[in-house]
């Protein structure tokens, strides 16, 4: 899992961590990030979905 | 292709983030799950997504664990003194445990001798503080002294007291009386003249408050 959060794009990776481990409401990441609240859910979306797909590339592997 | 994997299969990708994150009022909340039985896509999503979800939070724990210990620090500090002392001796080895009582003996033995010391350079005396003492009873116990320091020091040369040498000087002041002397008084080398008319002046203060019954030094030990 740390090697499939690291190889996020950055824009993608600081929505996961302030969601994820920062628990932060997506009004708070849009607005420290200043970016529309569908934007920060799109993001989160496209994270999880590119997340999920590297997942299972790692267990495919193994 | 990954921009056509990652695109949402249906239009509703933000209600899901919402709902999967718990940030839906009730009234999305009630609507995205009529939703959820109609999308197989949404449904397949919100499953997937929540293993991804576990993954990504035991990843956080084991991250986070590696902060744990600041509240444990935390707790430490607050520990007394004592306990911090208890603890040290307990991990300490043998040798340490050793080391350090003895400097501790040795500490205590270092302020013993101190205390001891300072003890025999107070000089005894039988004179209580808290007595009154008549005018007889001081000039008893001046006598004993004087007599005492004439025993332990035979000089040729008489020492009478000072003060009553500048008495016999002096013309004496009508009804002047004055306090004791002191001891350093009576020790003193004689005085030159300016230092008797300064110390007599220094006496005449020396009042009870009566100008009547001021007693001079001299007259007190003469009498």
């Amino acid at each position: 899992m740390r090697r499939a959060v690291n190889s996020l794009p950055v824009e993608l990776r600081q929505v996961v961590v302030m969601k994820e481990f920062e628990e932060l409401t997506f009004r708070e990441i849009a607005d420290v990030l200043n970016l529309p609240l569908s934007t920060v859910k799109s993001r989160l979306y496209t994270a999880l979905k590119q997340l999920q797909m590297r997942l299972q590339k790692f267990e495919s592997r193994n | 292709m990954n921009d056509r994997q990652n695109s949402p299969s249906c239009e509703r990708t933000p209600d899901l983030i919402a709902f999967l994150y718990g940030e839906a009022d009730e009234r999305e909340a009630r609507d995205f799950q009529l939703h959820l039985q109609q999308c197989s896509s949404c449904r397949e999503e919100v499953a997937s997504f929540g293993v991804v979800r576990e993954s990504i939070t035991a990843y956080r724990d084991e991250v986070l664990a590696g902060f744990v210990s600041t509240p444990v620090v935390a707790q430490r500090k607050t520990k007394s003194a004592l306990a911090a002392l208890r603890q040290f001796f307990d991990l300490s080895p043998l040798w340490l445990k050793g080391a350090t009582a003895l400097v501790a003996v040795t500490f205590c033995v270092l302020v013993g001798l101190v205390l001891f010391r300072n003890k025999d350079h107070v000089v005894p005396t039988n004179v209580n503080p808290n007595a009154i003492y008549t005018g007889e009873d001081v000039n008893r116990i001046v006598q004993e002294a004087l007599a005492k320091q004439q025993k332990s020091q035979p000089s040729p040369v008489e020492n009478p007291p000072q003060v009553v040498a500048v008495q016999s000087t002096k013309p004496k002041p009508k009804s002047a009386r004055v306090a004791p002397p002191t001891d350093s008084a009576r020790n003193q080398r004689p005085l030159s003249k300016a230092e008797r008319e300064q110390l007599a002046a220094e006496l005449r203060l020396l009042t009870t408050g009566d100008d009547a019954t001021v007693l001079l030094v001299g007259d007190r030990i003469n009498q």
